[in-house]
């Protein structure tokens, strides 16, 4: 009897912490719509986190583009919805020919050890490059390959085509398997030789980070945003620095987050969509100078040994074809730019951070008056706003108390904190929108303010924050806004315009039946096209299914 | 130390640091124990100083409780007191040593005196009728489909003439009252009285059934604990799918 308890005892540790392992651990694997790009172009993926719980793993991957020695180049943190998500990354227009990593992760992860990033390989082209003779092929020893499904058959019409012919496809899943897979995506594109040896494999790394997060997160619907603080003469941490983050806007955002002493901050934008354009700026404990630095989430993984490969002449003219063609689509179709998504955080309070105003005033209903002194005498009653020997104090009515609060009030232009009064001087009635003033000593988490001052400007223009030493003013890219992913090349009308198109067919499909049967059309290359399947089964097993035809 | 010092110390450092932006009380320097990911409590300076009888507090000790926002996110062991006299929760910041009125707009709701177990939860609700506007209620069976709420109530009342502390002559009082509402899946709020017969009448279409519940659980609703019994019977005896 003692035996099996002393087993019991020996075991029940190692059961234990196999359960809380296997439960932190989050595995996310990236499956890119093709393995080659075109400097410029867009690469458009799929996510699929696996392992985690639904209720306690991140629901925010971050996709990050680097190259084999973890030089970063760009960044997407994309939402996935029940374990899957779907997004895309532009490849930057001057990034060089070269083969670079796509890795996915999850913030939690960076703060796990032990933790895997999946890593998929992307050969990118520069546009400007006329000859390519050689490349740095990554090692294939490092090399995993994603295998197929024997119970997933992708049968054509027929084996080759001619340019822009329809190819109908049917998606042959047995019964048995149907039932195990989770989800599915397919694409369909030009095949291209050199990238074709690393298209269904993927790098394992243990993710390495070069600083610590702030604070152990697991994003859900947000995005953690961290930094630091220090002093721009010797670059020592500033700790117990009041850092306030802002985003202007008819509501305006505002938080703020003590310094640690590593003069580390956090904060954390829920439901941000798009790029935000943010203001940060502190008050250190003894107000002295300060510089703040944004932390790139960004994650280091093992550098990919690469070997250099002469590429063949089939392949050389492979490359030159998309380049030439990439080079055509711009001239029919012009440039597409990596644009800045709008911004957009819904707000689910009903009055912004300062509360409900207790007064709200809008000057251009009254007659023209030149500046802000103006304004206030004769508009914002409860404002005094007085200009002696060169400076100028603005206080508020205290309603609470009866009196005039002794001390500046919280002063806010389009919703950034304004510390010094003269930026409201120039403002007439003409530029002014809107004020809101709030009479009463208001609280914020730990912060105080002797009444809130709230002016909004009819151009809400932020130029002002770039004259004052210290505040970040910058354009940070929140989460990616829900994408329509599926794309099916159609038959284009006008044979006189170009179709240039190396993705043909992309569906990311909401269920998997036994039989899925779909059809595209053929661009203008004359090349191999790979129609892929790819399985994630619900017990965590991927495959790639390949089905190769021709178009002549 | 002379008394005249020890005053004029402190006052001094306030004139003295007084005029500046500040955003807290100087002596008190920030801590990063503020630091979250959570919405930050809001609101405005607490004034409230009456020397009338009675108390307008559903707890006149500040009791630790939880706070739910209408975001969803959660703030625990935080030093609160309700005024039911203006219906407003006032929170102590230990902190900053601060006492404000949390944004009611804010709120979703609250709990009092979650420490022990006894905690008492009150939930925002809008009431469309006199007195029209947001309130909060004492949840006490917090049903999937029938919820019965206590609406605490501090009102002022004539009285016959007294001294208060300050020694002024006074002729009112606060005034607790305590008001029952059912809350119906169709978010129908309906004052009850603690009586059988205002109690059956408010399901007209199953008073037999109602009435019959009552006589066999012995429920004569003259209790709070037998309404509480009595709602419970009722939703699985008529609201069960």
């Amino acid at each position: 009897m003692n035996k099996y308890i002393n087993c019991i005892l020996l075991i029940l540790p190692f059961l234990i912490l196999t359960c809380i392992y296997s439960n932190a651990q989050e595995k996310i694997s990236l499956f890119p719509d093709r393995s080659y790009a075109v400097s410029g172009d867009t690469v458009w993926f799929g996510v699929v986190i696996q392992n985690g719980s639904a209720l306690e793993s991140s629901n925010v991957i971050h996709i990050q583009l680097d190259d084999t020695e973890n030089r970063h180049i760009s960044k997407v943190m994309v939402i996935c919805n029940e374990n899957k998500g779907e997004g895309y990354i532009f490849i930057p227009d001057s990034l060089s020919t070269g083969i670079y990593v796509l890795k996915a992760f999850s913030l939690i992860q960076k703060n796990t050890e032990s933790a895997i990033v999946n890593q998929r390989l992307l050969a990118v082209y520069n546009r400007f490059d006329k000859e390519i003779l050689s490349l740095k092929i990554p090692d294939k020893e490092y090399l995993k390959d994603y295998e197929s499904n024997a119970h997933i058959k992708i049968e054509t019409d027929k084996e080759i085509y001619k340019k822009r012919e329809p190819v109908n496809v049917s998606v042959n899943v047995s019964e048995e398997t149907a039932g195990t897979v989770a989800n599915m995506f397919i694409t369909a594109g030009v095949a291209d030789p050199v990238s074709e040896k690393f298209s269904v494999s993927w790098i394992a790394s243990p993710i390495n980070t070069e600083t610590e997060l702030p604070v152990s997160l697991t994003e859900k619907n947000g995005n953690l945003i961290s930094g630091r603080v220090s002093n721009p003469k010797n670059s020592t941490p500033l700790a117990g620095a009041v850092v306030m983050l802002s985003i202007s806007g008819s509501s305006p955002y505002f938080d703020y987050c003590i310094t640690d002493s590593a003069g580390l901050f956090y904060f954390y934008l829920r439901n941000a969509t798009g790029t935000a354009e943010l203001v940060l700026q502190a008050i250190p404990r003894n107000y002295e100078e300060y510089k703040i630095e944004i932390i790139e989430n960004n994650i280091i993984s093992d550098p990919i040994p690469s070997i250099d490969e002469r590429v063949a002449n089939k392949e050389s003219n492979f490359i030159d074809d998309f380049i030439k063609a990439a080079y055509l689509n711009k001239l029919f179709f012009g440039s597409k730019l990596a644009q800045a998504t709008p911004f957009s955080m819904p707000d689910p309070f009903k009055y912004p951070f300062y509360g409900e105003p207790t007064k709200t005033f809008y000057p251009e209903l009254f007659i023209d008056l030149p500046d802000f002194q103006e304004i206030s005498r004769e508009i914002l009653h409860g404002v005094q706003y007085r200009e002696r020997d060169e400076e100028i104090t603005i206080r508020l009515s205290d309603q609470g108390a009866s009196q005039l609060f002794r001390e500046e009030p919280l002063k806010l232009l389009d919703g950034i904190p304004v510390f010094n009064p003269r930026v409201f001087t120039p403002l007439g009635t003409r530029e002014i929108n809107r004020v809101d003033a709030v009479f009463f000593e208001r609280y914020f988490g730990d912060l105080n303010f002797k009444g809130v001052l709230a002016v909004y400007t009819n151009n809400r223009s932020l130029g002002w924050t770039d004259s004052m030493p210290g505040l970040v003013h910058m354009m940070y890219p929140c989460l990616q806004p829900p994408v329509t992913w599926n794309f099916n090349n159609r038959s284009k009308s006008d044979s006189n315009i170009p179709d240039f198109n190396q993705v043909l067919y992309r569906e990311s499909c909401e269920s998997v039946v036994k039989g899925k049967e779909f059809d595209f059309y053929t661009s203008d290359f004359t090349c191999d096209i790979i129609i892929r399947v790819i399985t994630v089964t619900q017990d965590h097993q991927i495959f790639i299914n390949n089905k190769t035809i021709k178009a002549e | 130390m002379n008394l005249r010092i020890k005053i004029l110390i402190p006052l001094i450092f306030l004139i003295s640091t007084s005029g500046a932006q500040e955003f807290h009380i100087p002596w008190k320097p920030f801590t990063t124990e503020a630091n979250s990911v959570n919405r930050k409590l809001t609101g405005r300076k607490y004034h409230f100083n009456s020397t009338l009888k009675g108390t307008v507090y559903y707890n006149n000790d500040w009791l630790k409780g939880s706070i739910v926002l209408e975001n969803g996110d959660r703030h625990d062991s935080i030093f609160m007191k309700y005024n039911t006299f203006i219906e407003e929760l006032i929170i102590f910041n230990e902190r900053t040593g601060a006492i404000y009125i949390l944004d009611k707009p804010d709120v979703s709701q609250f709990e009092i005196g979650t420490g022990n177990g006894s905690g008492k939860l009150f939930r925002k609700l809008y009431f469309d009728r006199f007195p029209r506007g947001e309130r909060y209620f004492n949840v006490l069976y917090p049903g999937d489909k029938l919820k019965l709420l206590l609406w605490h109530k501090t009102n002022e009342e004539k009285t016959n003439l007294y001294r208060d502390i300050n020694g002024l002559m006074r002729d009112s009082e606060f005034k607790l009252t305590l008001t029952y509402f059912l809350l119906f899946p169709d978010n129908d709020l309906i004052k009850i009285f603690p009586n059988r017969r205002s109690f059956i009448n408010l399901f007209p279409e199953q008073k037999k059934i109602v009435r019959r519940l009552l006589r066999r659980n012995s429920i004569n609703l003259k209790r709070e604990e037998d309404m509480v019994k009595a709602v419970s019977l009722v939703e699985k005896e008529l609201f069960a799918d």
